[in-house]
């Protein structure tokens, strides 16, 4: 009896055991289930977030996973590129559009798609092993900058056709009329012998002399055969008559007829500013170039001002700096000015050149 | 005497032109057009000595009859004036022959003196 109660009690315990281990492992293969099912759901989570941000994305973004295969790409790259398909699909596609592979990571390829839009075409790996396309629609973009350059450049035509018509009607008439009139006060002053007379032509004689310099910051012909820098040395020829000292350094480059018939204008507005508002003794314009941007800068040693008044003097109606800095962002040009109370001010702008449009100045033969 | 002639588009300068050089002991002029086509057709008939003219002038500009007139009549005097201060001008006047440029706004004596200086 003992030995068979001992074998019992042995073999139930074992079956307990074995039913304990199954029921443990039963419930490990359960959990492990759960957290699969649980992770699973997290990824799915995070990559519905992550193709929903770039579903939003204004980029067309395609992501290749690390077999090659399209795995998800947004409406904007199946707009501008067509069906998503597979990493080689999109290379080939490159080398179509542009005969170009996609060269390295983060390198922006510009092509024209069939379609005639240009576009820019880059790539760059995710940590994940994947690889990331994308696409950007710089059609409007480029319209915008054509548009922007016409717009411009219709701006600064119809300045100097207006400045032309004023020019042509000062001399036809004014500086005209003028000189007949001190020629005859003289001749009047030399029978009848009255000095009152002669002072008179002598009168008419300077306003002739100032209507001569209008007409040369009017239409400066300088500007045409000798760049910029010479034209803007003649138009400081109006503060050298008031006593002022102005230095305008060397600068022989060429800038294209466009820019530089702006930088004149630009250039000209900030003397006449000097003229009227700085009180100053001294000025200097500096002109050069670096880069893919031209640069200058007028300096004076004037009686500066608060830079915040210059919103000030907008808002009341003084509309020459905030014209000058429109035109110079309009041209994609930065415009600062720099100024204190006593200390001077330093008129200073940045446009971007096409490199190509630099020429070195001609030799003068003359 | 020195005989003068005037050319100027614009009929007040012309006429003040011929008025002033013409009321001057020892100038006399002998004739006045408006363009550089009438200057060129009066030296030649008139062979003065000196030819005070515009330098924008329609039909024929003051530059090209400068260089008219130099080439038909060699000894007559050109006196170019001009509302303008270009360089270019002045340099293409020169080489045109001119003898003198000055500018619209000098003094009739100025411009008697300038008509004598380059006679003497």
């Amino acid at each position: 009896v003992t030995i068979d109660a001992v074998a019992v009690l042995a073999i139930a315990l074992l079956a307990l055991l074995v039913v304990a281990w199954t029921w443990r492992s039963a419930r490990a293969r359960s959990r492990e289930a759960e957290a699969l099912a649980r992770v699973q759901l997290y990824l799915a989570k995070a990559y519905a977030v992550r193709d929903g941000a770039l579903e939003a994305s204004r980029t067309g973004v395609c992501v290749f996973g690390v077999q090659g295969e399209a795995r998800f790409a947004n409406s904007t790259f199946v707009r501008l590129l067509g069906p998503a398909r597979s990493w080689d699909a999109f290379v080939a596609l490159l080398g179509r559009l542009a005969g170009a592979t996609p060269g390295r990571p983060g390198q922006a390829l510009r092509v024209r798609s069939d379609d005639g839009r240009l576009l820019s075409l880059g790539f760059a790996p995710l940590p994940t092993g994947e690889l990331l396309a994308s696409v950007d629609d710089l059609t409007d973009q480029q319209r915008e900058r054509e548009l922007r350059g016409r717009l411009i450049a219709e701006t600064v035509a119809a300045q100097e056709r207006e400045a032309r018509r004023i020019g042509e009607l000062l001399h036809d008439d004014a500086v005209q009329q003028l000189t007949a009139l001190g020629l005859q006060l003289e001749l009047e002053a030399q029978r009848s012998g009255q000095p009152a007379l002669s002072e008179l032509a002598a009168g008419c004689g300077s306003i002739i002399s100032s209507l001569r310099r209008l007409l040369a910051e009017l239409h400066p012909a300088v500007l045409e055969s000798q760049g910029v820098a010479a034209a803007i040395d003649g138009a400081a020829e109006t503060l050298r008559s008031r006593g002022v000292v102005v230095e305008v350094r060397p600068f022989a480059m060429r800038l294209g007829a466009e820019l530089e018939r702006l930088v004149y204008r630009l250039v000209q507005e900030a003397l006449s500013n000097v003229l009227k508002h700085a009180s100053a003794t001294r000025v200097e314009v500096a002109l050069t170039t670096a880069g893919d941007a031209f640069r200058c800068r007028v300096s004076d040693d004037g009686c500066g001002f608060e830079p915040d008044s210059l919103e000030t003097a907008v808002n009341d109606g003084s509309l020459g700096l905030h014209i000058v800095r429109e035109r110079v962002e309009l041209a994609g040009g930065r415009f600062l000015v720099e100024s204190r109370p006593g200390q001077g001010t330093a008129f200073s702008f940045e446009l971007p050149i096409e490199p190509a449009i630099l020429t070195p100045a001609q030799e003068d033969t003359a | 005497v020195i005989r003068v002639v005037i050319a100027d588009d614009h009929p007040a300068v012309r006429m003040s032109f011929e008025a002033y050089l013409g009321a001057q002991d020892g100038i006399e002029v002998v004739g006045s057009g408006h363009n550089g086509a009438e200057a060129v057709a009066l030296a030649r008939s008139h062979e003065p000595d000196v030819v005070v003219m515009d330098v924008r002038m329609p039909v024929v500009d003051g530059i090209e009859a400068t260089r008219q007139i130099k080439r038909l009549v060699p000894a007559t005097r050109v006196i170019l004036v001009s509302a303008y201060e270009e360089t270019e001008l002045q340099d293409s006047g020169r080489q045109a022959g001119a003898d003198r440029y000055v500018f619209k706004g000098i003094t009739g004596r100025g411009l008697a003196d300038c008509v004598r200086a380059v006679t003497s």
